[in-house]
């Protein structure tokens, strides 16, 4: 038993130290912008020349959680992905001031890591954006800058909260919606019966930030209630655990700085909604959501798909995901990722 | 105003526990970020209590207050390389029967942060620099909680093992703060300490 011990306890201290596989990039850097350090990791191949660059959700998530075997592998193999931990998030750091806590900030953080990472890769690259629930609200405001995006290539949009206040609407119809026919079906009837009680006390036109923040708990809740969501593999014991004991984050700090940032970002989130500036985008982009997202409601993505400007646009909704399709459906998700990037780069 | 409140409490202190430590420890941030810690200690004052047990024994407790000055090396891949260098005063409760020991301490000092990383700045107009010992200036303060255990008393060893879990807090980072939970392991050492010829 203690030799178990002792053996476990060295296998996790070399995994926290340990390198990647064999990858043909494989990278750290700081990138600082206005007082923050920034970390950004570089990670996958430079055959194709292409690469993606993924925006954390959030505000107060870290990039490299996306790193799941079944989602990122794929994209390594082809594509160098890059990692990058926004301000106040992950394993960035820093010492400045709280009115840089602003989407405009971010905006600004986000253009001068393309310009770091395009200074150590090469011109010579095909970019494309990816953000994921706040990264879909963060890649559309940089995406409604014409010089921002016509650097890249592309632009894919997941289960991303570009209109706030749509969203806080959708949010509320989608949990009433498929909690009566739960209800009447007689499952899960406790939890359901509070979900929809709440949010029919609420006026749908006009949901404060902590009614929000209390949707958003039922809807991560209300994913785990229906059988028809696949749970994926990206949260096992053994990867929280090596997340708290042996991952490249400081756990403490990661939560500090996370719950922080979402708190000082969180008006301004609450505020953004983008919808009538869509049509600004004009290059060709992939909405992806989950059909039981109640998070981000798909009528989001439908939402996207009639106001973007641009006549090269997709939306695919995967049948059995919530919020994270990555996770819940990897393969079909990835597939449609690397095809939608194979026929624009 | 801390100092002089130990000050006056008393200073009764056993030769013994005069000799400056030298004390190395594992630190480990979430047990498994490794880093060291380095530090020495002074018995500023010392209380001793006495209390009366059955059949006339008694129970003899020391309350120690021993001011300590530390440095800490801890590492997280990708993160930092932070050194922590800071002053700490232990509340101690001492066994002399025993040597072993109850520590409480609270501390504050100066923490730099070395990003773990090569580090490039990017300015307004896209110009791009390296910066050299790219980190940040902090100030921490933390707690700590353990045992310990004296051999220089019991068995004339210069000698004394701790264990201890701390936490530490940080600032400013990130327009709030950080934290780190540290475990600590490690030895003491007594230089000065020479071995009693009463014996045999």
């Amino acid at each position: 038993m203690r030799n178990s011990i002792i053996i476990f306890i060295l296998a996790v201290v070399f995994f926290a130290c340990g390198k990647d596989k064999n990858l043909d990039v494989n990278e750290h850097y700081f990138v600082r912008s206005n007082g923050a350090d920034m970390s950004v990791w570089l990670k996958g191949s430079k055959a194709n020349k292409t690469v993606i660059f993924i925006v954390h959700g959030g505000p107060g998530g870290s990039a490299m959680d996306y790193r799941m075997p079944s989602f990122t592998d794929p994209l390594e193999e082809k594509y160098v992905v890059v990692y990058w931990d926004q301000r106040g998030s992950g394993a960035s750091m820093g010492n400045y001031d709280t009115t840089l806590f602003s989407i405009p900030q971010y905006v600004e953080d986000l253009y001068k890591v393309k310009k770091f990472v395009e200074s150590e890769l090469g011109t010579d690259y095909s970019w494309f954006l990816y953000g994921h629930s706040w990264g879909g609200l963060l890649g559309s405001s940089f995406m409604l800058n014409e010089q921002y995006q016509q650097e890249f290539s592309g632009w894919i949009e997941s289960d991303g909260a570009h209109n706030m206040p749509l969203l806080n609407a959708l949010e509320r119809n989608m949990l009433i919606y498929y909690g009566r026919q739960e209800l009447m079906a007689g499952n899960n009837k406790e939890r359901w019966k509070e979900i929809v009680e709440y949010c029919e006390s609420l006026d749908s036109v006009n949901i404060d930030m902590y009614e929000s923040a209390q949707m958003n708990k039922y809807s991560y809740e209300a994913e785990g209630l229906l059988d028809s969501v696949y749970v994926g593999n990206g949260m096992t014991p053994g990867f929280a655990l090596k997340y708290l004991l042996a991952s490249q984050y400081a756990p403490i700090s990661n939560w500090i700085s996370n719950t922080w940032t979402n708190i000082m970002l969180r008006e301004d989130v609450e505020e953004s909604a983008l919808s009538n500036q869509l049509y600004k985008i004009k290059i060709p982009t992939l909405l992806l959501w989950g059909k039981y997202d109640f998070v981000t409601p798909p009528e989001l993505g439908y939402d996207a798909l009639n106001n973007l400007g641009t006549e090269d646009k997709y939306l695919i909704i995967y049948e059995n995901s919530g919020h994270a399709p990555m996770d819940a459906q990897p393969v079909e998700y990835v597939t449609d990722i690397i095809n939608f990037i194979e026929s624009y780069r | 105003m801390l100092l002089g409140f130990i000050v006056s409490v008393n200073a009764q202190i056993d030769s013994t526990q005069q000799y400056l430590p030298i004390t190395i420890s594992y630190y480990g941030d979430l047990y498994t970020h490794p880093g060291l810690k380095l530090s020495t200690e002074y018995v500023l004052g010392e209380r001793v209590i006495e209390k009366k047990r059955s059949k006339g024994r008694v129970k003899v407790r020391h309350k120690q207050y021993v001011p300590k000055l530390s440095l800490t090396y801890t590492h997280h891949a990708a993160y930092y390389n932070a050194f922590l260098l800071g002053g700490e005063m232990n509340f101690r409760k001492l066994k002399p029967s025993s040597g072993f020991r109850v520590d409480k301490i609270l501390g504050m000092g100066y923490m730099r942060a070395f990003n773990a990383g090569k580090t490039y700045e990017v300015d307004d107009n896209m110009n791009i620099s390296k910066v050299p010992l790219a980190g940040h200036n902090q100030f921490f303060m933390s707690f700590a909680f353990g045992f310990s255990k004296l051999f220089v008393e019991t068995k004339q060893i210069p000698l004394a093992w701790h264990i201890r879990q701390s936490f530490t807090v940080y600032m400013p980072n990130n327009g709030a703060f950080g934290g780190i939970l540290g475990f600590e392991v490690g030895v003491s050492y007594f230089p000065t300490f020479k071995k009693k010829n009463n014996e045999k």
